[in-house]
């Protein structure tokens, strides 16, 4: 039973990685089954069969795929799935974007801003700090909608 | 007796060509070209009794699939794994059977009364197949016994090498404990 079978005795065998294996592997092919002999009709059934039903090969299918497998129609799919989600995307942001300003009122909120900026630069004493403290309750409490109340605290700082 | 026309020589492909023109005996020849391997195949799988019906089965898949087959596979590996499929079909339904069960002992019996060691030998490497799953059983059949290159049944059974390798090495490890427990220690 452990007797190397003739065809690993040359080293050709299927699996050499596993040398164990060679006892194993040798007593199942020296006791495995020898092939039975077709029935002697066998051959002549099977084209009789094949024949009288009718049976034929399946008509070749219609090959969609170029040579290197790309199927033409997932590809246009796929950019008219694309296509779609950009356009849905672009519609949303414009629903859900903030109003814009218009370029007079952003001038002035700048020029408001630098001029905040400056003065808190400047050397200061009692009088100015109570002066910057009343600019800023101006900007804090505006006076009426739309901006008056900026625009009243702009007027307070252009007079100290 | 009838004397049988020789074996076709032209290739799988033209053979297949053929067929797919509707020429039935150009289908001979590829059955003849492939008949033994798939008997070879199938016999680990199933009872001598039923082998000549799967054979046929496969064979009958096989020309009904032929309409389907790219050209560029090779035909042997596509007609294995259609084998493996029938093969794998029947130990199925097989393994709900009791009846077949009782067929199995039957047969046991009936070699083992002579030519002892031989044919016990011979008993236990089909039992130890029948141990196995349908899996584990077809890489030893097509690895260890027709000795096929594992790529060439990572193909048939549309698995990768590795998945080969590993079966493989499980199923050897159950044949042998399988033996052991027969008393054969390899």
């Amino acid at each position: 039973v452990t007797e190397p079978h003739p065809r690993f005795r040359d080293g050709s065998a299927p699996d050499p990685d596993e040398p164990d294996d060679l006892p194993l592997v040798s007593f199942l092919k020296a006791n495995a089954a020898d092939v039975p002999d077709p029935a002697p009709e066998l051959e002549d059934r099977l084209m009789q069969v094949i024949r009288e039903d009718n049976l034929s090969p399946l008509p070749v299918r219609r090959n969609t795929r170029t040579r290197h497998g790309l199927d033409w129609r997932k590809v246009a799919l796929i950019g008219v799935g694309l296509a779609t989600v950009g356009f849905g995307l672009r519609q949303l942001q414009q629903w859900f974007a903030p109003p814009g300003f218009s370029t007079a009122e952003l001038a002035q909120v700048e020029s408001f801003m630098t001029g905040s900026w400056d003065e808190t630069l400047q050397p200061s004493d009692a009088a100015t700090d109570w002066n910057l403290l009343e600019t800023r309750v101006h900007v804090s409490h505006p006076v009426g909608a739309s901006g008056a109340g900026v625009d009243a605290s702009l007027a307070v700082y252009s007079q100290s | 007796m009838t004397t049988k026309p020789p074996v076709h020589p032209a290739s799988d492909a033209a053979l297949i060509q053929a067929c797919q023109n509707g020429d039935t005996e150009a289908f001979r020849g590829l059955y003849r070209r492939h008949q033994r391997f798939v008997r070879s195949m199938l016999q680990h799988l199933c009872d001598p009794t039923t082998l000549d019906d799967l054979v046929q089965e496969v064979f009958l898949r096989a020309w009904k699939g032929l309409g389907r087959m790219r050209q560029e596979s090779q035909f042997s590996t596509w007609l294995y794994r259609i084998a493996w499929n029938v093969g794998a079909d029947y130990r199925r339904r097989m393994a709900q059977s009791r009846a077949h069960q009782a067929q199995l002992s039957e047969f046991s019996a009936d070699v083992s009364s002579t030519a002892w060691q031989d044919l016990h030998h011979q008993d236990l490497v089909r039992r130890g197949l029948q141990y196995l799953s349908d899996e584990q059983a077809m890489a030893i059949v097509l690895n260890d016994l027709q000795e096929l290159p594992q790529s060439e049944i990572a193909r048939i059974l549309d698995i990768p090498v590795g998945t080969v390798k590993s079966r493989l090495f499980h199923a050897r490890a159950s044949l042998r404990q399988f033996f052991k427990k027969e008393g054969v220690s390899l």
